[in-house]
């Protein structure tokens, strides 16, 4: 996907620019227009800091290829964004939308040497029963190994209910299954949609929901993890 | 490389094709108020509207009636345990309870409970208390009908290097903006801002911009360092926050207060804007008179929020103009001015036409036509009792309740000091009487802050 | 000068050194400044014979002084009250609030130079620092503490202050040692060195302005004010250490309550509104009754008497008079000008003065040259241990485990 338009917009410029700057590449890769729903022009990366939450949970997880995984080891060495899903939503404001903001991400990467190399973007599946290893493969869109390097994007899930719900409990992300009138499961589930910031370091530096979902954020808060990351070492 | 097949491979920038224009955003801009919750049961082909903090559409939320108030409620000396509670007040329609107390946790000790505020997921309640710092943490999802203390954060002063007196509690994803009012170093009006983490482990405290250190902002001459309540604008990426006093006003005697000349030089004058992503304060406006409740516009275009000043009872609009640059200016009177009504809790409209507030003073309810912000009129009013403070309405606009204390040591003294919650219905014209809680003759104390429940939150 | 270097050698010697081997630089000062006071102060600090000053015993008095725990509900320390950089008074409010916002009758004085003091208290029902505290602690509308035993009960749960008043007095907390502990920081807060002080006592003749010169004059001369502010030869206290009546209890005890008029009051800069005096006693209880002296003696001839407050540092210390009626040394000079208010028992020392405009600047601008040179050092001893609070706090903002 090339640039819209409204990107050339003077303050969206300037900011892409200095985006670009810091990755090294020649194109900016993320749309930096405002929209309805974002209307402002998002902080310059490493203006700001960005407090400490907590310690990343970790829990066992199962990758693509149904391998057991620590959740912890798996992200550690880059930053991270982790986000809760469940494969069968179709709610657009539910994991779709974060999905398609991990997207935006991951496109952006392809211009931004510093995300691809020291980004990794995490789906994890909150469904274990219907969202097996081989479902997440699927689910994931696109192929690796081939274009531009991009952020590393991992579709996860985990073997059981009971391997799953301690890393719920600990990242406190509240998921409840619905049930119709009879009772009767729906396959469907009510969730809080959240998006996890991980430093380097694993300890959660933000966390994102829905009405702060805006790629733009996202991305200049990895980079400004980048930017304290730089400090750090000068000193 | 191709993804375009992928069913959930959204066109860039969220915003742009997956309709969020239902999804009124800036609900979170009553995120703490508990103003609005209530909502008819949206069709499934229609979007639905989200209630307030409730930030995923998946999240079950109140729909039809709000079922149980939760009132943050003072401890009074001579009253039951004089100890400082949270009161649940039934008001399902076909209930055999409704309007009568359901439900009462008592914390122990006054506090000076004041306000609360429910978690972004809306499973627990945090109400705090202005005087001792405390933060209790109520567990309202397990029996929304019978809330149960979860957690206590008995160390807000020590984690946050001195701010005192947690004020409004702001859900934000995963955490909790807070007001702290005052310090531990003077007991005056240089205070913070403080993030928790829903797990109740502080993150973060930011200062108030005061003369001496702006942390950037512009504004020096009107900066007082002053603090009160907290909202934000996620889609213009701003926060706004007001300014009271400090511990030493809020606690004293309020007629003490009044004839003390330099006790009453000691009220806030601002009303910050800040920079949400960041926290990073933008800009210092000049309210004088102790802004207190901030208010955000619901509309999608309404780039606005009110304020009312307590002293000096005016309403003010914070604007973004065309220019993109933010003004704050008084926009009308409430009541007599001169004679200090004392306007307290607000709480606007679903749809930004109609602006309640309450004046503590004479006890009355007041409706506000705020169609155009520019200029609010004043189109109804209602004497509730002999003191008002906090008023909260159903989505709908078609319940509103009310109730009495605003501190300890401000409330009327004597045969005046009635304490209650009252519940009416609106029809567009009238407030209708439907319920009266009596919170002495109950044996409960002070009703201050109430919050809608609803038992369908937590199931599907 | 007066260094006495040998005793400031051994009182050093005799001191618990910090884990690194050294006394930290505060305590030392501190110390140093009860060895050779301020120019301008008495040259020998009164120190009671069993509560000699040891840097172990100042910075456990510091600790215990700003401690918010000390209050039955960790609300109040002594320091809310005492606020260092309000000159060690409370400049903002007129008398204080205490636990639960209840009302202090009372104008917070300053804890500068409380050394000095001889008879503690606006009523001078108290005359040793050591026993001062206990008054505050356990007073209702002050740090409320239910018992003596409750305050130690609390100092005892807190880790921090594990092995403190061991090392400080050889012995475990008790109420003796709480108030010496106390009583030894506060004996260190010793203000001088103004420029009155380098004026009068330093010999420098141009530490002060000619206006400061006229007002001394007239502090001394028609204005009468030595009457009760006692100046001496090689330093000054200002204070007779006596009680005296001069109008302002009764005012507030009998001439306020006769009030019916309406209420001025300021509600933001530059608006000040009269509100009824209805609405006003609607949201108040009734001012407490105060009589001053006679409280303590009974003596109906101690009604409304109350004690001269020394005024070094008096331009720090705003509002004026036991009740904080008095917002600007202006109205105190204006007040004494007219000769107080009439009462039955007014001191017949004070009379109007006929002072000028130009005698009453004079006046104000002598009063405002007795800040003392070393109040910086002395707000930062103040605030060099922190705030004692509620501990035990959940933050992840640290080092992970590796």
């Amino acid at each position: 996907m090339k640039k819209s338009l409204a990107a050339a917009a003077l303050g969206a410029a300037v900011l892409s620019a200095a985006v670009a700057a810091a990755a090294g590449a020649a194109d900016p890769g993320l749309d930096m227009a405002r929209t309805a729903q974002f209307d402002f022009d998002p902080p310059k990366a490493g203006t700001y800091t960005l407090p400490v939450i907590k310690p990343l949970p970790d829990g066992a997880v199962l990758d693509e290829d149904g391998k057991r995984r620590s959740l912890r080891a798996l992200v550690a060495g880059r930053i991270a964004l982790i986000s809760f899903i469940y494969t069968r939503c179709s709610d657009p404001n539910g994991c779709p939308l974060a999905t398609a903001v991990l997207y935006d991400i991951h496109d952006a990467s392809a211009a931004d040497r510093a995300l691809a190399e020291n980004l990794h973007m995490v789906s994890l599946s909150f469904d274990p029963a219907h969202d097996t290893p081989e479902v997440m493969a699927g689910f994931r869109g696109f192929d690796t190994g081939s274009g531009p390097a991009r952020s590393e994007w991992s579709f996860l899930t985990t073997a059981s209910q009971a391997d799953l719900d301690p890393i719920l409990a600990d990242f406190d992300q509240v998921v409840r299954r619905r049930v119709d009138a009879q009772g009767k499961d729906m396959g469907l589930y009510a969730h809080q949609l959240r998006v996890y910031l991980v430093d380097r370091r694993g300890r959660v530096r933000n966390i994102y929901g829905l009405g702060f979902l805006d790629p733009r954020l996202l991305v200049a808060d990895v980079h400004t993890l980048l930017a304290e990351e730089r400090r750090a070492a000068s000193q | 490389m191709s993804h375009q097949e992928t069913p959930f491979r959204a066109p860039r920038r969220l915003g742009k094709h997956l309709s969020l224009t239902a999804l009124n955003l800036t609900s979170l801009g009553l995120a703490a108020a508990g103003l609005v919750l209530a909502l008819a049961a949206p069709p499934a082909a229609t979007p639905a509207r989200a209630d307030e903090t409730c930030q995923s559409p998946y999240m079950a939320k109140i729909t039809g009636n709000e079922e149980y108030i939760y009132v943050w409620t003072l401890g009074m000396e001579g009253v039951g345990d004089e100890s400082d509670k949270l009161v649940t007040i039934d008001v399902r329609p076909d209930s055999g309870t409704y309007g009568k107390v359901v439900a009462s946790v008592s914390v122990g000790g006054r506090h000076e409970a004041h306000h609360s505020g429910f978690t972004d997921d809306r499973r627990y309640l945090w109400a705090g208390g202005l005087d001792t710092s405390m933060i209790y943490i109520f567990d309202v999802h397990t029996n929304p009908g019978k809330p149960t203390l979860h957690k206590t954060i008995k160390t807000f002063v020590k984690d946050t290097g001195g701010a005192v007196g947690p004020h409004t509690f702001y859900a934000l994803p995963g955490r909790m903006m807070i007001t702290g009012l005052s310090n531990d170093k003077d007991h005056g009006g240089k205070s913070a801002l403080v993030e928790y983490g829903n797990d109740g482990a502080f993150i973060a405290t930011h200062w108030i911009p005061d003369p001496k250190d702006m942390r950037g902002a512009d504004g020096q001459a009107n900066a007082d360092g002053y603090n009160y309540d907290a909202r934000v604008l996620p889609r213009k990426n701003v926060m706004l926050s007001s300014s009271f006093t400090g511990w030493s006003n809020y606690m004293m005697d309020f007629g003490k207060m009044l004839q003390d000349g330099e006790a009453m030089k000691r009220f806030g004058k601002t009303v910050t804007l800040w920079d949400l992503h960041t926290r990073q304060p933008k800009q210092v406006f000049s309210v004088p008179g102790a802004p207190l409740e901030v208010r955000w516009a619901w509309g999608p275009n309404h780039n606005y929020a009110f304020t009312t000043t307590a002293l000096t009872s005016k309403i003010w609009l914070i604007k973004e103009g065309d220019d993109g640059k933010w003004t704050a200016k008084a926009v009308a009177d409430i009541g007599d001015p001169s004679k200090v009504p004392l306007p307290v809790d607000i709480s606007i409209s679903a749809d930004d036409t109609r602006l309640w507030i309450d004046t503590f003073m004479d006890g009355t309810a007041r409706l506000f036509d705020i169609s155009n912000p520019e200029a609010p009129k004043q189109i109804y009013q209602k004497k509730i009792g002999a003191q008002l403070n906090m008023v909260s309405q159903s989505w709908d606009g078609n319940r509103v309740y009310f109730s009495t204390s605003l501190l300890a040591n401000w409330d009327k003294k004597g045969a005046d000091n009635e304490q209650f919650v009252k519940g009416y219905d609106w029809d567009g014209q009238e407030l209708k009487h439907r319920f009266t809680v009596d919170f002495i003759k109950e044996g409960l104390g002070r009703a201050h802050l109430m919050r809608f429940g609803a038992s369908s939150l937590y199931s599907s | 000068m007066r260094v006495l270097a040998a005793a400031l050698v051994l009182v050093l010697s005799a001191v618990p050194v910090l884990a690194d081997g050294t006394v930290a630089d505060v305590d030392r000062r501190a110390l140093a400044r009860l060895q050779d006071p301020p120019l301008g102060l008495p040259m020998v600090v009164p120190q009671p014979a069993d509560n000699r000053a040891t840097a172990a015993r100042i910075a456990l008095g510091r600790k215990l002084f700003f401690d918010r725990r000390l209050s039955h509900n960790a609300t109040m320390s002594c320091a809310m009250c005492h606020v260092p950089e309000q000159g060690f008074a409370q400049n903002e409010l007129a008398t204080p609030v205490g636990v639960e916002g209840r009302t202090v009758r009372r104008n917070a004085p300053t804890v500068l130079n409380a050394a000095y003091q001889v008879r503690l208290f606006h009523d001078a029902r108290e005359d040793t620092l050591e026993l001062q505290i206990l008054g505050p602690l356990l007073a209702r509308n002050e740090m409320a503490n239910p018992s003596a035993g409750h305050v130690l009960a609390t100092i005892r749960a807190q880790d921090d202050y594990d092995g403190l008043f061991e090392a400080a007095f050889g012995e475990p907390v008790s109420l003796r040692n709480l108030g010496r502990a106390i009583a030894a920081w506060e004996r260190t807060l010793l203000s001088g060195d103004s420029p009155f002080d380098r004026w009068r006592y330093g010999g420098r003749r141009d530490a002060v302005d000619a206006g400061v010169k006229r007002g001394f004059d007239l502090f001394r001369g028609k204005g009468g004010c030595t009457a009760c502010h006692f100046v001496g030869g090689d330093d000054a206290m200002f204070t007779d250490h006596s009680l005296h009546n001069t109008g302002v209890g009764y005012r507030a005890d009998v001439l306020d309550r006769r009030a019916a008029g309406p209420v001025p009051v300021q509600i933001a800069p530059g608006v000040v509104v009269s509100l009824d005096r209805a609405a006003v006693d609607a949201v108040g209880a009734p001012p407490p009754k105060d009589l001053g002296r006679m409280e303590i003696t009974n003596d109906p001839d101690d009604l409304y008497a109350f004690k001269t407050p020394g005024l070094r540092d008096v331009a720090l210390t705003a509002p004026y008079m036991h009740d904080g009626s008095l917002a600007t040394l202006a109205a105190v000079v204006d007040f004494y000008d007219r000769g107080g208010i009439p009462n039955p028992n007014l001191d017949p020392v004070l009379q109007p003065l006929h002072l000028t405009a130009a005698e009453k600047a004079d006046l104000v601008a002598f009063l405002r040259s007795l800040t003392g040179g070393n109040m910086a050092e002395l707000i930062a001893d103040a605030r060099s241990g922190g705030v004692g609070n509620l501990t035990a706090g959940t933050s992840y903002d640290r080092e992970p485990a590796r």
